[in-house]
């Protein structure tokens, strides 16, 4: 239903998507802060705008990337601005109209939350970059520092595993929403597009929305729900919009919608429409009266804000809510069942006119999926009724781009057959409409089919050099599989789901070249029974592998995207480690991944950690090209080629005082120019503008320079950031906060050597032999 | 001192030869060097000019020289702040365009610019008023606040030509026709601080090996702040000092403190604050404090610069140069009462600081106890300062203390004394004396010898047009308001007087006008507030 907002006023300025803040800047009275275009940034206060005074700029110079508001001042209630640019943070107390104080980061700003966060003292100012995550406390000292995987899009502070602590939801440009608990990735959730924003929903829930469009919740790592729409999602907040104490998830959205949906269940609560927009949805106090309330920010400038309803009116909008609710519901069943007796009529008909097929005779479906043929893994849909099926509606969260296809054959048959190729790994449920009617129909029967597609379907296995003489076997059992469960098929009648191993043409050479070990590898040991490993695999990659001895497994994939070979072997750890020889089932477990991808192996291995259940593995990696390009980055430095962090920051350094060398020239013209028009000296005034010309046109080419510069220092800085978020990934817990630490410090000291030490052997304990 | 010991007898010996004026004997470095001590920098520079152009590798003269031209042009600017109209006008250096009353120095508490709701004090326009800029009047002129404009003058708010004019006129002199070229000390158009040097510059950065240079620290510092003093290259002072500071493993305050200075220099404000509290970390020393508190108020932070000031007076308890500047922070954000603790704890230190003595002067002035201010400005006579300007204010505070006798004396003193900048003040404050004494004519005369003088002095035109409406000539005060409105837009008296005028006339749209543009200049002037009442009723009532 529709809210109606306590107070409606408009600022008059643009303001940019996300930049908007609600801040305490003074004890008494909360602001409005928020950037319009080219770095202009405005305070609106209340208290201000009604004594007629316009709004306050803030000359911020730089192009405002990331907007927040907090209280980080010792002993002080009052909230400080952090303005966020594309290479320095500004930390600035508007009320003593001073800067805490501006660093420089080099990564750039994209987002910055101000709160406490885990075991620290104080609290701290936490901003995300470029494949990084700072946090910064009162007096600018850098003491929190991590990496992620990509851009950093979203950051919220939410204690999301009831210790009384809060943990840091860190959203990424690769899907990733990561929950850090100090310096521990707690654990990462892989979703289908880039996250736009997170809001904490109280508890152990937050709410999350995508970049294309989606919004949800989460209760600890599990999804309560989620909504699809085809605007995008601007902005989101938590709060108690009906007043019932629990916390709704508040949305804006592109085309001005502002929604409260309940956080258990995603029902619509209440809605308004704004005339732009959306740009941001704050909680805070902008009236000034004792409650806090949501303000809706739009891109024009309007400003609304919404008072959480009192109780009185929350039941009179509940009833007329549930009233309507209940009566579409009727209409809908009744427009069903109406469809359905117009189904039955027609098929009727159609046994009257002597059409062949029992009538209304039980049509069975069933779904084929993880069939891996050499280049896509399709998934059969096959309707085997005597009438011909018309098309089948998929819906798949990561699989297709929109979410769904709708896959309509040309000519009818009686079976249909999809191809997918998701584009990242990720287990899907997808949810199956297949339509079947007669030909020339227009009444169908719809067939609701779930299936479950395994994680890593995009890798088909392969024969390894070692299963050759199993190998006969092996396939004989694969094309057995399907025969049967197509029978199953048949005779059930309902939905079956048939993991058809199809051994593809065997690509010896991959294997090959894996036992050869010119892979890249990362090993771990686990102390884990060989049958959990061997029910993961079969799990994930739905093929058996190969069991060599009693003792020891290993299975060979080939990666259908991009042809690169897999590799994932297990048996007793090294002789030295097994001291009494015991067989598998109580000792160590030695697992390698061998593989060229490093990402690849470290989804894996975070896969089989979460699968196994292990919360602290360290291990060691050896990836032989990335270690190179790593190398290669920062030996740039040394060469002095200008390609690398340390040249490039000492480069910058350098281009920015010749810019304001001649930007200082550039002012002494400008006044010398004047003087000239106001002395009537025409032919000084033509030089000194002259000059002026040349020297901006000169200024524009430096410009040129800086830019580029700053995108290389830009790509070096994510290159290294991005190795060392890739060593992490190759451990779990403990460890991999132990990497990243030992990185960061090795980065500051510029040793090249360590690092590369460390990104193989973790943090210098867990390796055995160097 | 001297940074090489290679120096032999024998080259020191060819070199005397070369200058054929030297007393006999006379090793010509050591004669440098002494006349270096000495601050006879020409002599110096001669000596050693002639013993590099017999030896140009030589190391010490080449030290001697580069100090002695360094000296020469140095100047201690560890208490002034000189801002060129260019960076007046066009630095957006600070975070806040519109700051929060009494947290900015473009905006000053209780001054001119002040909401209506906080006026009141004794530093409110009606009790003392304000410099063309509009900021309030202490009683020491200091560079830089007469020529920055006031949030209202800024380019971006108001017309940028209008706002470049009224920059130029507000820093130049009556009496001549031309504009300052007032770009600050530090402009470098071309190389022409050095065009005078016979034989071209005598160290030309642009070829020399910075790098090289940092590696050897006493040669790197004397050609730092050759480079930053003599030769006003930033640009190349902050190569060398970088590579200076790397060589020194990033832990030499002097060279962090130079860093600091350059980029200060170069309006890089940021990386300068950042080097100079670097340098302050590694060595506590009052110059880099009071250059780190500069640096605070060109992003106009006065908050942080106090803070800094504080912070470090309170680690160098009897240092008198951190108190004053922060007083001169407070006086220029327009806390007067809070500035006169610090100059009373500065003169407690310091019984000879004119700057304190002048300030508190005022202070008693325009807070109605012009006995005091007369024994300061006394004090101040003794002490053999003798301007135009301090013997009208000995005169204005004479006058004011009942003692006629001596206030006239004081004006003829100060007149003498008088160059054409300070003249049309003397005479504009002789006006006032004969206003107070009613004889109108002798005022009006006055008054006339000011604006011929100078023609932008907009309170000598305000009161010429005062004198005119009481003696009934009022289309000629009508004139001579309009004039001065022109001349000054920050002296709301001028805008007032016209509302008035107008008002009485009938002419309410130009009263509304002029009332609102008084407003503007002083928000909480009570009389205009009154007059914009009645305007508005009689607008409604129409």
């Amino acid at each position: 239903m529709a809210i109606i907002p306590a107070f409606q006023l408009h600022l008059g300025e643009s303001v940019q998507r996300g930049q908007a803040v609600l801040g305490r800047f003074e004890v008494e009275a909360s602001s409005l802060v928020a950037a319009g275009r080219g770095g202009r940034a405005f305070v609106f206060s209340p208290r201000d705008a009604a004594a007629g005074a316009p709004l306050a700029p803030l000359s911020v110079g730089r192009q405002i990337t990331a907007l927040a508001a907090g209280a980080i001042l010792p002993n002080s209630v009052r909230e400080v601005l952090l303005i966020g640019s594309s290479n320095a943070l500004q930390c600035y107390d508007i009320e003593r109209n001073r800067d805490l104080f501006f660093r420089d980061v080099p990564e750039g700003v994209t987002a910055a939350v101000v709160g406490s966060y885990g075991s620290y003292p104080r609290p701290l100012a936490i901003v995300g970059g470029n494949c990084s995550v700072q946090g910064f406390d009162s007096d600018g000292g850098d003491v929190f520092w991590t990496v992620a995987g990509d851009t950093v899009t979203a950051l919220a502070l939410a204690d999301i595993d009831g210790d009384g602590r809060n943990e840091l939801l860190v959203g990424a440009a690769d899907f990733e929403i990561t929950v850090f608990r100090d310096e521990d990735a707690l654990l990462s959730i892989t979703e289908a597009d880039a996250i736009a924003s997170l809001a904490h929903l109280g508890g152990r829930r937050f709410g999350y929305a995508l970049a294309n469009g989606t919004i949800g919740a989460y209760e600890g790592a599990t999804r309560l729900w989620r909504v699809k729409s085809k605007h995008g999602a601007t902005a989101l907040a938590a709060f108690d919009l009906d007043g019932d104490g629990a916390l709704e998830l508040v949305s804006g959205w592109s085309n001005g919608r502002v929604e409260a949906r309940s956080s258990a269940g995603g029902e619509v609560v209440y809605r308004d429409a704004l005339g732009a927009p959306v740009a941001a949805l704050l909680r805070g106090n902008l009236r000034g009266g004792g409650a806090e309330e949501l303000v809706a920010v739009s891109t024009a400038g309007e400003v609304r804000g919404y008072a959480s309803q009192s109780g009185e009116a929350r039941i009179d909008a509940g009833d007329v809510s549930l009233q309507q609710a209940a009566l579409a519901e009727l209409a809908q069943r009744k427009q069903e069942l109406l469809h359905e007796l117009a189904s039955y009529s027609a098929a009727s008909q159609a046994a009257a006119g002597g059409g062949g097929g029992p009538a209304g005779g039980a049509a069975a479906a069933s779904a084929g999926g993880g069939g891996a043929a050499a280049e896509a893994t399709r998934v059969d849909s096959a309707i085997t009724v005597n009438r011909a099926s018309l098309g089948a509606m998929i819906f798949g969260e990561q699989v297709f781009e929109g979410e769904s296809l709708l896959a309509v054959p040309r000519d009818p048959s009686r079976s249909l057959t999809v191809r997918l190729a998701p584009a990242r790994d990720a287990a899907v449920v997808l949810m199956i409409k297949a339509l079947v009617g007669a030909k020339g129909s227009s009444a169908f029967r719809v067939y609701e089919i779930e299936m479950e597609m395994p994680k890593y379907a995009m890798y088909a296995a392969i024969e390894g050099p070692a299963t050759a003489a199993a190998s006969a076997a092996a396939a004989a059992a694969a094309a057995a599989v399907p025969g049967s469960q197509t029978a199953a098929a048949g005779s059930g009648g309902g939905g079956a789901l048939a993991v058809a191993a199809a051994g593809g043409a065997a690509a010896t050479a991959a294997a090959a070249a894996a036992a050869a070990g010119r892979l890249g590898s990362v090993t771990f040991e686990v102390r884990q029974p060989l049958q959990r490993v061997a029910a993961w695999i079969e799990a994930r990659f739905s093929a058996r592998p190969t069991v060599l001895r009693a003792d020891s497994l290993e299975a060979y994939f080939t990666g259908l995207r991009d042809a690169q070979p897999v590799a994932i072997r297990a048996g007793p750890a090294a002789a030295a480690a097994q001291s009494l020889g015991g067989g598998s089932g109580g000792g160590t477990l030695q697992v390698s991944i061998l593989t060229d991808d490093q990402d690849l192996a470290g989804d894996l291995l975070q896969d089989l950690a979460a699968h196994l259940g292990a919360d602290d593995l360290a291990s060691r990696a050896n990836f032989p090209a990335a270690a190179e390009a790593l190398r290669a980055t920062l030996a740039q430095a040394r060469r002095g080629g200008g390609g690398a962090v340390e040249e490039l920051n000492a480069t910058r350094a350098g281009l920015a005082a010749d810019a304001a060398d001649a930007s200082a020239l550039l002012k002494a013209l400008v006044v010398r120019a004047e003087d000239a028009r106001l002395l009537g000296d025409m032919g000084g005034m033509r030089r000194a503008y002259r000059q002026l010309y040349d020297l901006n046109r000169d200024l524009i080419a430096e410009h040129e320079k800086r830019a580029t510069n700053h995108a290389r220092l830009l790509d070096a800085l994510r290159a290294v950031n991005r190795a060392i978020q890739r060593a992490a990934r190759l451990r779990v817990g403990p460890p991999a906060a132990r990497v990243v630490a030992a990185c960061r410090a090795a980065v500051k000291q510029g040793a090249v050597g360590a690092l590369a030490r460390i990104l193989r052997d973790g943090d210098g304990g867990g390796g055995g032999a160097g | 001192m001297l940074s090489s010991g290679a120096l032999g007898p024998a080259a020191a010996a060819g070199a005397a030869a070369a200058c054929a004026p030297l007393p006999g004997g006379l090793n010509p470095i050591w004669l440098a060097q002494s006349k270096l001590r000495r601050r006879r920098f020409d002599e110096a520079i001669e000596i050693c000019s002639a013993a590099l152009a017999a030896k140009p590798y030589d190391q010490a003269a080449w030290y001697l020289k580069a100090r002695a031209l360094t000296l020469k042009n140095w100047l201690d600017d560890s208490e002034i702040e000189e801002e060129g109209i260019g960076d007046a006008l066009l630095e957006e250096a600070g975070t806040a365009q519109v700051a929060r009353p009494g947290t900015s120095l473009a905006r000053p508490s209780g001054g001119a610019n002040a909401p209506s709701s906080s006026g009141g004090g004794s530093s409110s326009p009606a009790v003392r008023p304000v410099s063309h800029a509009g900021r309030p009047l202490t009683g020491f002129a200091r560079p830089g606040t007469s020529t920055r404009p006031g949030t209202g003058a800024r380019p971006g708010t108001t017309g940028g030509a209008a706002a470049v004019q009224a920059a130029l006129r507000g820093g130049g002199k009556p009496g001549t026709a031309r504009p300052v070229t007032s770009s600050g000390r530090f402009v470098r158009l071309g190389t022409a601080s050095l065009a005078s040097e016979p034989g071209g510059p005598f160290i030309n950065a642009g070829r020399l090996d910075l790098r090289k240079y940092a590696a050897r620290p006493n040669l790197a510092r004397v050609l730092c702040d050759y480079l930053l003093h003599v030769d006003n290259d930033a640009r190349r002072a902050l190569e060398l000092a970088a590579a200076a500071t790397q060589a020194a493993g990033f832990e030499d305050w002097w060279w962090k403190a130079r860093l600091g200075e350059a980029y200060g220099r170069l309006g890089l404000l940021r990386d300068a604050a950042q080097q100079l509290a670097s340098s302050l970390r590694n060595q506590d020393m009052v110059s880099t404090a009071l250059a780190l508190g500069r640096v605070h108020q060109r992003l106009d932070q006065p908050a942080a610069a106090l803070a800094l000031y504080a912070d470090a007076a309170a680690r160098q308890p009897w240092e008198p140069g951190l108190l004053l500047a922060a007083a001169r922070v407070k006086d220029a954000m327009g806390q007067g009462e809070e500035a006169l603790g610090l100059y009373q704890q500065v003169l407690a230190m310091d019984a000879s600081s004119v700057e304190a003595i002048a300030c508190l002067g005022a202070h008693h002035f325009y807070s109605d106890q012009p006995e005091l201010a007369l024994r300061h400005f006394r004090r101040l006579l003794q002490m053999g300062v003798a301007s135009a300007e301090l013997w009208a204010n000995v005169g204005l505070a004479c006058f004011a203390a009942g003692q006629y006798d001596l206030a006239l004396p004081a004006m003829e003193r100060a007149l003498a004394a008088a160059d054409d900048g300070a003249a049309p003040e003397v005479w504009y404050n002789v006006g006032q004396i004969a206003t107070g004494i009613g004889d109108t004519s002798w005022a009006a005369q006055c008054f006339r010898l000011a604006v011929s003088l100078d023609p932008t002095h907009a309170e000598a035109w305000n009161n010429l047009a005062v004198l005119e409406a009481r003696r009934g000539s009022e289309a000629r005060a009508r004139a001579y308001l309009r004039t001065a409105r022109a001349a000054g837009p920050g002296a709301y008296e001028a805008h007032f007087n016209a509302a008035l005028l107008a008002w009485r006339r009938g002419e309410l749209q130009e009263a509304w006008g002029a009332v609102n543009a008084g407003l503007a200049a002083f928000g909480a002037h009570p009389e205009g507030l009154e007059l914009r009442r009645l305007i508005r009723a009689q607008l409604t009532a129409l």
